[in-house]
């Protein structure tokens, strides 16, 4: 028995699924090459036990390397460690891509009060993505 | 402690508890983010900071994962979660600051918190009652506007099940206080978010549970997103994390047919009360108050 789902709600399964697939690969493989050493770390795994144990706060005084904070991280990129960042920051902004995907389908069905829930919920999530309300800098 | 054993046993070691966690999360019906944080925060060596962000991105990527499956069978509502999600996914962006700026100089007291909500966490898994399909005689107007009614198709009794829901306002100011504890401490919110829908809203309890499992996907973004950019989330606990409990929700699915379900769940209600403990103790020898 098929019971019809709204259009909208079919996009959002769409790309959720697509994204949580491309997610999950990007964070196995970039992974692999943290671990496996292919790429030379920030802050080598092997350094990390003695870091993990204590606050972010006194990483740069144990380390002598300051820890990037933000979006910082995209100009790390080039050390394994960081990389790992691509797969975790593309998962969690995928809700940010299924809603703003379904605002135009929403739009067109003339639903306003929906269409504003989710330009709303982008904004916030746009605003928690961006780092200006962040704890720690 | 952690500086005596090569880089990877810990990692490895997590991988191997968040593989038995997914299962049991699965047979006893709760998300894996909220084994993770005080298990892990309690008999790992890792700072608690990065353990709610591991947690975080563990609940994140199960409920992403879920999320298209009950999308496309309309077990998760996308016009009931988005209201709850808007409420949920802003006050999880508050609790997550307010957890962080804590525990800066009271990493205690965040421990501390952990376990008093843990214990309680335990308490609600284990007392609340379900309803099947709850009676809602009248829809409120708030979801009256807003068109949040639905219908699906019940395998078990073979036919189209019609819903709707009430008290929404009062519902959704409880999403508000689910988001900040989320945030907070790092925990997935299901077991929060299916009474709320179900026993409060009135959803049928097939739609409570999917949508609650969506929602998760939306309110853990945002509070993902402080401890990302608040340098918490480390590679090395997260992804092995992820791996370990994705891969132990699949075996919990094909176990959970021969399994009894109410004995794990006792197993996990009595794990989360050891956790919660811990971390009381923990957390008051850490502020001190122990002497």
């Amino acid at each position: 028995m098929a019971v019809e789902v709204p259009k909208e709600q079919k996009l959002y399964a769409t790309l959720l699924y697509w994204g949580s697939i491309l997610g999950i690969v990007m964070l196995v493989a970039t992974f692999a090459v943290y671990v496996m050493g292919v790429v030379p770390a920030y802050i080598e795994p092997s350094e990390l036990p003695k870091l993990w144990e204590i606050s972010i706060y006194e990483w740069e005084h144990v380390t002598g390397k300051e820890v990037p904070m933000g979006w910082e991280w995209i100009s790390m990129l080039g050390y394994s460690d960081y990389l790992c960042y691509i797969g975790i920051a593309f998962l969690a902004a995928l809700t940010i891509i299924c809603y703003m995907a379904i605002i135009p389908v929403l739009l067109a069905k003339k639903d306003m009060a929906f269409a504003a829930i989710a330009v709303i919920q982008v904004l916030v999530l746009l605003l928690a993505m961006s780092g200006v309300i962040s704890a720690g800098h | 402690m952690s500086a005596e054993y090569t880089w990877w046993f810990w990692p490895l070691v997590l991988f191997v508890l968040t593989f038995v966690l997914g299962i049991l999360a699965v047979m006893a019906g709760v998300g894996g983010g909220v084994l993770f944080v005080p298990i892990v925060g309690t008999y790992f060596p890792f700072h608690i900071d990065f353990v709610r962000g591991a947690g975080l991105i563990v609940a994140l990527t199960g409920a992403l994962a879920a999320g298209p499956g009950l999308l496309r069978c309309n077990l998760a509502n996308l016009r009931l979660a988005m209201p709850c999600a808007l409420i949920a996914s802003t006050f999880a962006i508050i609790g997550g600051i307010i957890g962080l700026m804590l525990s800066k100089d009271y990493a205690w007291l965040i421990r501390l918190l952990l376990g008093i909500t843990v214990i309680l966490i335990a308490i609600v898994i284990l007392k609340a009652k379900r309803a099947e399909f709850p009676e809602v005689k009248e829809p409120d107007s708030l979801s009256k506007a807003l068109g949040i009614m639905g219908i699906y198709y019940d395998e078990a009794l073979g036919k189209e099940v019609e819903w709707k829901i009430h008290r929404t306002p009062q519902s959704l100011a409880i999403f508000a206080l689910i988001g900040i504890i989320a945030g907070m401490f790092g925990l997935g919110a299901g077991w929060a978010n299916v009474p709320v829908l179900n026993l409060s809203m009135g959803a049928p309890l097939k739609i409570a549970t999917g949508t609650s499992k969506f929602l998760l996907s939306i309110t853990d973004t945002s509070a993902a997103w402080v401890y990302i950019n608040g340098g918490r989330v480390l590679p090395l606990i997260t992804v092995p994390s992820v791996l370990g409990i994705m891969l132990g929700s699949f075996v919990g699915v094909r176990v959970l047919a021969k399994a009894k379900p109410s004995f794990v769940k006792i197993v996990v209600v009595a794990m989360l009360i050891l956790a919660g403990l811990s971390s009381i103790y923990k957390g008051l020898a850490q502020g001190g108050f122990l002497g």
